[in-house]
């Protein structure tokens, strides 16, 4: 009985081992991004850079490790820093060759640390908070040559621990905003889109190369 | 005026010599070329003009995709916001990738996609000078890290060996976002043309034909 699951959990696995053994894997990318932030619960949009590097584990595996800094206006009346330094799995369940006029699409999960600090602009009032949050997305890559992409990701960040919430309120015409650091109940979270540019620089596994000078 | 019309001459008659030998493709994997120019902008959402001084390096990873290195000076700005905040920095470092359209010659013309930083700070411009030992009274606001993209088209033209001529055209997105009354939209449109340096840092292997 435990051979026969243990077969049924591996099966994926050793079908994906009969794919020819590709190509795809071991490959070292570098990149840079834009980065939207919207649908948070203060309902102001975000723009930020960052940059990135890949490395795909397996042909229908990669990994993303990036970095980004975000600012966002409140209102004209403060403003929001977000530093996130995290990591995604990405998952090609379709096509997952690399070349050139391909799209080749993505779901991706992952994780990352989070600092966010948000100051009044009058009078420099400021709190901030470091967290953690989880992410979740679709995307894809658009591989413009064999070894370069410009991916698209909207992936849904979920904060964990607390957070700062900034609301402008009016009063008589006059806005003023308010800023208090909760505790997250439930998801607090935003959506972050990104668009990014990358570049294959080289094979960590240097598997081609060896298979090359063996064939 | 005589010396105007003898560089024109000198650099078409290069362009009639590379005109005779194009039938491939000039760039290709290892070529690095540089410039430094100077850059007008508009920030169109403000109405202000700026003035930048560019430098950029590009390396040509084949011959469709380059990666390019680019940071800008601001010199100079005129104009204020309806808030009367004007921009006092305005200094930006880029990173990113371009297309080059396969053409048969000397001829690159591109697509660029370069995210990048910028540090710029502001000031509230207050009464004007009213005598000529008084000054302008400003107030100067902490400067702020922006996060900055820029999308743009541009062209170079390799008629010399070891030299270029380009010109670029850009649209720059960002907001300022400080202690001043008001966020100050950075979009802005960038145009500049120049002269720029090439160099094939590694040579291709000449191929030795089979007897």
């Amino acid at each position: 009985m435990n051979k026969l699951i243990l077969f049924t959990l591996l099966l994926p696995v050793i079908s994906k081992a009969q794919e020819p053994l590709d190509k795809e894997s071991g490959y070292f990318q570098l990149g840079v991004r834009n980065v939207m932030s919207a649908f948070s619960d203060d309902g102001a949009n975000g723009f930020g850079y960052g940059g990135q590097f890949r490395i795909r584990v397996l042909n229908r595996l990669n990994t993303d490790w990036y970095a980004d800094y975000i600012t966002t206006d409140i209102g004209g009346l403060a403003r929001k820093e977000d530093l996130h330094i995290g990591w995604s799995v990405l998952a090609y369940p379709f096509n997952y060759h690399t070349s050139k006029g391909k799209i080749t699409p993505y779901i991706l999960a992952g994780h990352c640390f989070d600092y966010s600090k948000v100051t009044r602009n009058d009078d420099g009032y400021a709190l901030d908070k470091l967290s953690s949050a989880v992410q979740v997305g679709l995307g894809m890559h658009y591989n413009i040559t064999d070894r370069t992409d410009i991916s698209l990701t909207a992936q849904y960040m979920m904060h964990t621990g607390k957070d700062i919430h900034a609301e402008v309120e009016s009063f008589d015409g006059l806005k003023e905003v308010h800023i208090e650091k909760t505790q997250v109940s439930g998801i607090e979270g935003h959506m972050l889109i990104n668009v990014s540019l990358n570049v294959r620089l080289f094979d960590m596994w240097d598997q081609h190369h060896k298979r090359k000078k063996t064939s | 005026m005589k010396k105007i019309i003898f560089i024109l001459i000198f650099v078409c008659s290069l362009s009639v010599v590379f005109a005779q030998q194009e039938n491939t493709q000039y760039i290709h994997k290892h070529l690095l070329r540089t410039d430094a120019s100077v850059v007008a902008g508009y920030l169109f959402k403000e109405g202000m003009n700026n003035v930048h001084i560019n430098g950029s390096t590009e390396y040509y990873l084949d011959n469709k995709i380059s990666i390019r290195g680019s940071a800008s000076y601001l010199l100079g700005s005129s104009g204020l916001t309806k808030d009367s905040i004007g921009l006092k920095d305005f200094h930006s470092i880029y990173l990113g990738g371009a297309f080059h359209f396969p053409t048969k010659g000397h001829f690159d013309p591109y697509v660029i996609f370069q995210p990048g930083l910028a540090y710029t700070s502001s000031y509230k411009s207050g009464r004007p000078a009213l005598t000529s030992e008084d000054k302008q009274t400003k107030q100067h606001y902490p400067g702020a890290l922006t996060p900055m993209a820029t999308a743009g088209v541009g062209f170079n033209y390799y008629f010399q060996r070891f030299a270029h001529l380009f010109v670029e055209t850009r649209y720059v997105y960002g907001q300022h976002l400080s202690a001043a009354p008001s966020p100050i939209s950075l979009q802005e449109l960038r145009i500049t043309f120049g002269l720029g340096f090439n160099l094939f840092i590694i040579k291709d292997k000449k191929k030795i034909p089979v007897a």
